[in-house]
């Protein structure tokens, strides 16, 4: 069953003298379940994909199915409620809030969800203690290393339980083995029943995934549309 | 509200986490916010808080007016009143009082005090009753009743140490005994600080325009409104302008509220410019606090672009922006009540301790919890203006942020917006300062103003002789020549006079129309005194023409007069006035001739601030009167001499002590006081506004520096001189701060009018005060811009580079 499909999904920006094309007829299909990483150069298009499929971008022609809904129908307001239920993201710089404590980050996306204090408290607790931040709870975003802080907006992504984790570069500014660290808990995720798409610069960190789809100069060069559908 | 609790916290902590940006917007808003509470305070006083008597709003003022200044509503003469009281019984009582000075004597001495006569009804319209002892009834004040008199709670503590037994004891009071009947409540000092309180009666035989004036208050009956007191006045004023069309010619009747009686329409005017002036200090306030918050929110774009990935609706992002600012605003309440409390104190001390005609005792500068309340929500208020521009614009298209890494984000709309906040901001400063600079500028004239006189080395004082009864005319002329005279005998005295004027402080008003015009030629209304032969050579009037008063001019002589330049000018059409002959108050059956023997240089009798008008001075013989100024020119200070000029009085006139005894220099201060308690105001609000547009300009800038420093150490790295960055970076602030000057030139001006516009000697275009003004705010913008920017330049490009 696929959870995203795109079909001829274009983007671009007028010039004086034309068009300047982000993105050029996109077609692609993503399963349930699946973890696909998008390589390409730098203007290839990965971000502003990764901007569509979040929903944060609304600015687009073609078709966009996620879940079975047309999100090129919804009104903006409607967007932001399906980009509530259903995506979490991951950024390069983790863009945690600095004034939050870690409990108050993973509590965060929980608040804007109006979920009942009694449950917040229980997934923030069991978050940290899955992901082992227990004792940094406490602590504010400075008070972290680079690895710890994408270790707790990941938890802060998945605490909502997406069906879709949206990650730009996660492992981007990370040494080595913080980087391997984050890479096994997408893993993890992944293996749970959480979909991932990663864009991402590391040619091994992307192979690690079911699938690998290419961008060039906007266009989808390989790995559009899978031959299993599965992964 | 569970949203709201959380977004409160997590602004406070936003404000805790960057102080000093917090700081600068608490000390803005504060800033602001003190000149409102202060304000509230002032108004509160003066308007807003309901006359301390029964039912207020049932208290009317009722009198007489020129037509063309119906919102000065004078006083009316007894028959008037009289009338009044008869036609408007079913709607209102009426009843009247006079101030008057009182002497009041006893074995202890005798003491002036600021005193009132009352009709016999007149506390009954008040609804206010004698703490000991009765109040007046109508046979008290009536011809051949014995006198009595009420005193203040005040006057019986301090001087009859609370003696219950004074009820019924005889005084001196003007040189005539008095039986004390009553003594009222603690507080009454009605009207204004009185302590002594006589019964006055109304002479239905007296002729309009003679006898005394009565101020008018009425309380309406039930059912009564002010408009039907207001048209039966009409009615009533048609009647009598048929018997007597030359006196009503010009006149209007009216009714107002009685608090409106203690603030007039001048001082009105003066406190709405003032209002404005503060809504504009706050205004200013805001402007800056939004840019400075719009600046912020433009920093905080990536986060508020988190936020919304995370779930954060448009709406929620924005109720977290304005709690913060709400949270700003209330903090600076905080801090802007106690300021607005000195304020308050301030300007309740200035008032008390000051010798002249200030607000009634009974209105108090104080803060209360409505005040309190009206400053929060104006706190509240300010808390909203300023957030709402920084959350909707930083609110709006937030996820751009998230997907630009570019950190060029002060440009477009926010930089205009910015650009415009302090566009407005220096334009409001100038127009404060612009108000203020006029407003000290002209009060500081009046102390060195050639108003005609020679203030230095001048001793004034007030006497007031007791009735005297028969002839008293001349007997009032010997007595005060008989205390100038010893005066003059004094040690250290270059001169001494006397004379019903006090030059820039007191005169009177007459109306003068050329001998031989038409009964109907329009009269020239100009200032005017009874002096001794002693009093322009004490006082150092100028002489122009023919010649000074001396013993020529005897009470059985011709009517004499000396006129100043301005009145010579005004009758000048007909040619030279010296000689020429005018009649004093033509329309009253009084009224005198006079032949103009002398022309002095331009004087100003009356109050300093009014309108320059023609004055006119008669011999005291030929005008005696029971109150009069004595002037002493001393070769020393003057105001040592002051104990010795009431050594004599006291000995000379037992009944009659001096009063107001001061230094001329004094005395002018003082006949400005209360203009100059409102230049101070304005001075301290537009040195808000000059530090509220400084510290704006310099946040905003300090800002952008901040947001170009990596631009900056492009620019350095690539070989542009120091010089060539700084001024890329003056000249962009230097175009607001021009733009922003030229608007507050251009809308100082008619404010600077609006407010000093009724006072003479204020002259709204006076170019120091603009070129003052222009040079302040641009030397202030130039440092503002100049401090972060030099701050960038000292930045190593390879830092500058490096920077996140």
């Amino acid at each position: 069953m696929s959870l995203l499909q795109l079909c001829n999904l274009e983007k671009s920006y007028p010039l004086a003298t034309g068009r300047s094309w982000v993105l050029r007829n996109i077609n692609m299909e993503i399963a349930e379940g699946a973890f696909v990483s998008v390589m390409g150069p730098s203007g290839a298009g990965k971000s502003s994909l990764l901007n569509v499929l979040g929903l944060m971008d609304h600015d687009w022609q073609g078709s966009y199915r996620l879940d079975g809904i047309a999100v090129e129908t919804l009104n903006p307001k409607q967007r932001q409620q399906l980009q509530r239920e259903k995506i979490g993201f991951i950024f390069q710089h983790y863009h945690l809030i600095d004034e939050l404590s870690v409990r108050e980050n993973l509590d965060l996306p929980l608040q804007y969800r109006d979920v009942p204090a009694r449950e917040r408290a229980a997934r923030v607790a069991d978050l940290l203690d899955r992901f082992q931040i227990v004792g940094k709870k406490d602590l504010y975003p400075a008070q972290l290393s680079g690895g710890q802080q994408q270790l707790v907006a990941v938890a802060r992504a998945v605490i909502t339980r997406p069906r879709l984790l949206l990650a730009d570069e996660p492992t981007g500014a990370l040494h080595s083995s913080q980087a391997r660290m984050i890479m096994d808990l997408l893993h993890q995720l992944h293996a749970e029943g959480t979909s991932i798409i990663q864009v991402t610069h590391n040619e091994a960190f992307a192979n690690e995934a079911q699938r690998v789809i290419r961008l060039q100069d906007g266009w989808v060069e390989t790995g559009g549309v899978s031959s299993g559908q599965t992964g | 509200m569970k949203a709201f609790a959380f977004e409160l916290r997590g602004a406070a902590r936003t404000i805790a986490a960057q102080p000093a940006f917090s700081a600068l917007v608490v000390g803005v808003l504060a800033a602001g916010l003190a000149c409102v509470m202060f304000m509230l305070v002032v108004l509160s006083a003066l308007v807003i808080r309901p006359l301390p008597f029964a039912q207020p709003e049932r208290l009317l003022h009722l009198g007489i007016a020129s037509s063309d200044r119906s919102d000065e509503l004078g006083d009316v003469g007894d028959r008037d009143l009289l009338d009044w009281q008869r036609q408007l019984a079913t709607l209102a009582e009426v009843s009247g009082f006079q101030q008057m000075t009182v002497n009041l004597g006893d074995a202890a001495g005798t003491e002036r005090y600021a005193g009132a006569q009352l009709t016999s009804n007149l506390l009954d319209v008040l609804k206010v009753v004698p703490q000991l002892g009765r109040g007046f009834v109508a046979a008290d004040g009536q011809p051949g009743a014995a006198p009595t008199v009420l005193l203040s709670d005040s006057l019986w503590r301090n001087r009859f140490n609370a003696d219950a037994s004074i009820i019924g004891r005889t005084l001196r009071v003007n040189a005539r005994d008095a039986i004390v009947i009553g003594v009222m409540p603690a507080q009454f000092s009605y009207p204004y600080k009185e302590k002594v309180w006589l019964a006055g009666s109304l002479d239905a035989s007296a002729t309009r325009g003679d006898g005394s004036e009565w101020a008018v208050v009425a309380r309406l009956r039930d059912g009564a409104t002010p408009a039907a007191v207001n048209a039966a006045l009409s009615a009533w004023r048609m009647e009598a302008a048929k018997a007597d069309p030359v006196a009503f010619e010009q006149l209007t009747t009216g009714a107002e509220p009685l608090s409106w009686l203690f603030i007039d329409a001048g001082t009105r005017g003066i406190l709405n410019v003032m209002l404005i002036a503060v809504l504009l200090v706050l205004l200013v306030a805001c402007a800056n606090a939004a840019n400075l918050m719009l600046t912020r929110a433009l920093a905080r774009r990536q986060e508020l672009a988190v936020r919304s990935a995370l779930g954060a609706s448009r709406a929620r992002l924005v109720l977290q922006l304005l709690c913060q600012s709400m949270l700003l605003s209330l903090l600076a309440a905080a801090i802007a009540l106690p300021l607005g409390w000195l304020g308050a104190h301030w300007v309740d001390l200035v008032f008390r301790t000051s010798e002249q005609d200030g607000p009634p005792t009974w209105m108090h500068f104080s803060v209360d919890a409505n005040l309190i309340l009206l400053t929060v929500l104006a706190a509240l208020g300010t808390g909203l203006i300023t957030g709402l521009l920084p959350a909707l614009r930083a609110g709006s298209g937030v996820n751009q942020a998230l997907r630009d890494d570019s950190r060029a984000v002060a440009g477009g709309a926010f930089a205009r917006i910015s650009r415009g906040l302090v566009i407005g901001e220096i334009a409001l400063s100038c127009v404060l300062l612009v108000s203020a600079g006029v407003m000290v500028r002209g009060i500081n004239g009046f102390a060195h103003n050639d108003f005609g006189i020679q203030p230095g080395h001048l001793l004034s004082a007030r006497v007031g002789l007791p009735e005297l009864g028969e002839g008293e005319g001349a007997q009032q002329v010997a007595r005060f020549e008989r205390i100038t005279e010893r005066l003059r005998n004094e040690p250290g005295v270059v001169d001494a006079a006397a004379g019903t004027t006090l030059p820039g402080l007191i005169a009177s008003g007459t109306r003068v129309i050329a001998d031989g015009a038409a009964t109907d030629a329009p009269r020239t209304f100009v200032y005017s005194g009874a002096i001794d032969d002693h009093f322009a050579a004490t006082f150092g009037l100028t002489l122009e023409q023919g010649r000074l008063f001396d013993s020529r001019d005897r009470a059985d002589s011709t009517p004499v007069a000396i006129v100043d330049r301005t009145f010579a000018e005004r009758f000048g059409d007909a040619g030279p006035v010296l000689g020429r002959r005018f009649t004093l108050d033509p329309d009253e059956s009084d009224h005198s001739t006079v032949t103009v023997v002398g022309v002095i240089a331009r004087t100003q009798l009356d109050d300093l601030d009014d309108p320059v008008r023609p004055a006119l001075l008669v011999p005291m013989r030929q005008q005696p009167a029971r109150f009069a100024s004595l002037a002493v020119r001393t070769a020393g200070d003057p105001e040592a001499f002051a104990p010795r000029l009431i050594e004599i009085v006291r000995e000379l006139e037992p009944d009659a002590p001096a009063y107001w005894v001061r230094g001329y220099e004094r005395v002018i201060a003082e006949a400005v006081f209360g203009l100059r308690v409102v230049s101070r105001m304005f001075t301290v609000f537009g040195l808000i506004a000059l530090f509220l547009a400084a510290a704006g300009l310099y946040g905003v800038l300090a800002f952008t520096v901040r947001e170009r420093t990596r631009e900056i150490g492009v620019r350095r790295a690539l070989g542009a001189p120091a010089g060539q960055v700084l001024a890329s970076l003056v000249g962009r602030g230097s175009v607001q701060v021009g733009i922003g000057l030229l608007l507050g030139l251009a809308l100082g001006w008619p404010f600077a009018r609006l407010l000093v516009g009724s006072f003479n000697g204020f002259d709204p275009t006076e170019p120091l005060v603009y070129a003052l003004v222009l040079g302040v705010l641009a030397l202030v913008a130039l440092l503002a811009i100049l401090v972060p920017a030099r701050r960038a330049l000292r930045i190593d490009p390879v830092i500058a580079l490096r920077h996140e």
